[in-house]
């Protein structure tokens, strides 16, 4: 460490010693105010998009540690490469690619089940959506709905089985575990081979 | 989500309209500042380290958002000390001045930041340590304590201090 960063080090514990308080905000006690039903379907429409992204930035920085590419590491969804590369732009959602595929990603990554199972299990939760007979009435752009009335059915409709998305996001998770476990013993069983040899 | 916004939606969008006003900042970044900070909510990483930390999801979400429209002011050019919060420091008189300069330019830095020099000035903890509290690895804590320290000494260079100078320690 040089000098001058001891200087700053010293300057930092002579300030935190000397108190340094949390600022105090007169606006805490501000009155609320009523969200905006555009702002309001803004917000929810990006926290769909946004686990999805999450974990494909999750999965471009652990690949980048190791010199990899974003397109690179695509092509380790042997045959759905083009389907990887746009889930890794964070354009896509997870599920969009097989168990299998997903999992190579996940392992190349070198991220382990506990760095992504949530973020994956609410990325696909998030993307799920199940037929309903409204379904053109509120995308249609003839239905005659105006921007806030298809806001709030879309808003509507994006929870409107939350229980029911959550198994199937489960159920895809496990699948990706399964897929990420077995080649994860593949790789355990070259690397003993490999010492054997 | 759906409930974090509609039970903090109505709160958090009050408390930032005020701070944008309190500080004349106008409303310009208040509805983008909003939906970023709901959004920090969708993180599972940011939820575990609110619930490690012990804390709430309003105070949480207002304090990062309050900072981002205090940041997106300064990058507008708006001045920074006299926007800057600057609670009145304890012990004013035993302190250099080069220190209570370093103490007011602390309250610039976002929350995660002066969280991570607390937790390694104020409560002397390890990287490990650090690395807990956040749940990252301890290299990780290592390298958001040192770019913690870098984006302190860069706000000392913007508010006319020179944070290496021997005056800091003494």
């Amino acid at each position: 460490m040089t000098r001058n960063n001891d200087a700053f080090e010293t300057g930092l514990r002579d300030a935190f010693a000397a108190g340094v308080p949390e600022p105090e905000y007169v606006a805490d006690g501000a009155d609320p105010e009523d969200v905006p039903e555009a702002l309001l379907f803004s917000v929810l429409a990006r926290a769909r998009e946004r686990s999805s992204e999450l974990l494909a930035e999750r999965l471009r920085e652990a690949a980048e540690e190791f010199g990899w590419t974003a397109d690179e590491l695509a092509l380790e969804a042997t045959d759905e490469e083009s389907e990887a590369r746009d889930f890794l732009r964070g354009w896509k959602s997870p599920q969009s690619l097989q168990p299998r595929s997903l999992a190579r990603l996940l392992w190349r990554s070198g991220l382990e089940p506990l760095q992504w199972q949530r973020l994956l299990a609410q990325a696909v939760a998030s993307s799920t959506f199940f037929a309903a007979t409204s379904e053109e009435q509120v995308w249609g752009r003839a239905t005659g709905l105006a921007d806030e009335e298809r806001a709030e059915a879309l808003a509507r409709r994006g929870e409107r089985d939350p229980e029911r998305a959550g198994r199937v996001a489960k159920i895809y998770v496990e699948e990706v575990i399964d897929e990420w476990t077995s080649l994860m013993s593949g790789t355990k069983t070259m690397d003993e081979e490999n010492e054997l040899e | 989500m759906r409930e974090a916004v509609a039970g903090h939606g109505k709160a958090l969008l009050g408390r930032l309209q005020a701070h944008a006003r309190h500080r004349r900042y106008g409303n310009l970044n208040v509805e983008d500042v909003f939906q970023e900070a709901l959004l920090r909510l969708v993180d599972p990483e940011n939820r575990a380290q609110l619930r490690r930390a012990g804390g709430e999801i309003l105070p949480w979400v207002s304090r990062w958002g309050y900072w981002r429209l205090d940041d997106a002011a300064r990058n507008a050019g708006l001045p920074i000390v006299q926007q800057a919060v600057q609670p009145d420091p304890p012990q004013e008189g035993s302190a250099s001045p080069a220190v209570n300069a370093l103490r007011a330019v602390i309250h610039l830095l976002s929350p995660r930041d002066r969280l991570i020099l607390r937790l390694r000035y104020e409560e002397s903890h390890s990287n490990a340590e650090v690395a807990a509290v956040l749940g990252i690895r301890e290299g990780a804590a290592k390298k958001a304590a040192h770019d913690a320290r870098e984006r302190l000494r860069a706000l000392m260079r913007e508010t006319g201090f020179d944070p290496d100078s021997k005056e800091v320690t003494e």
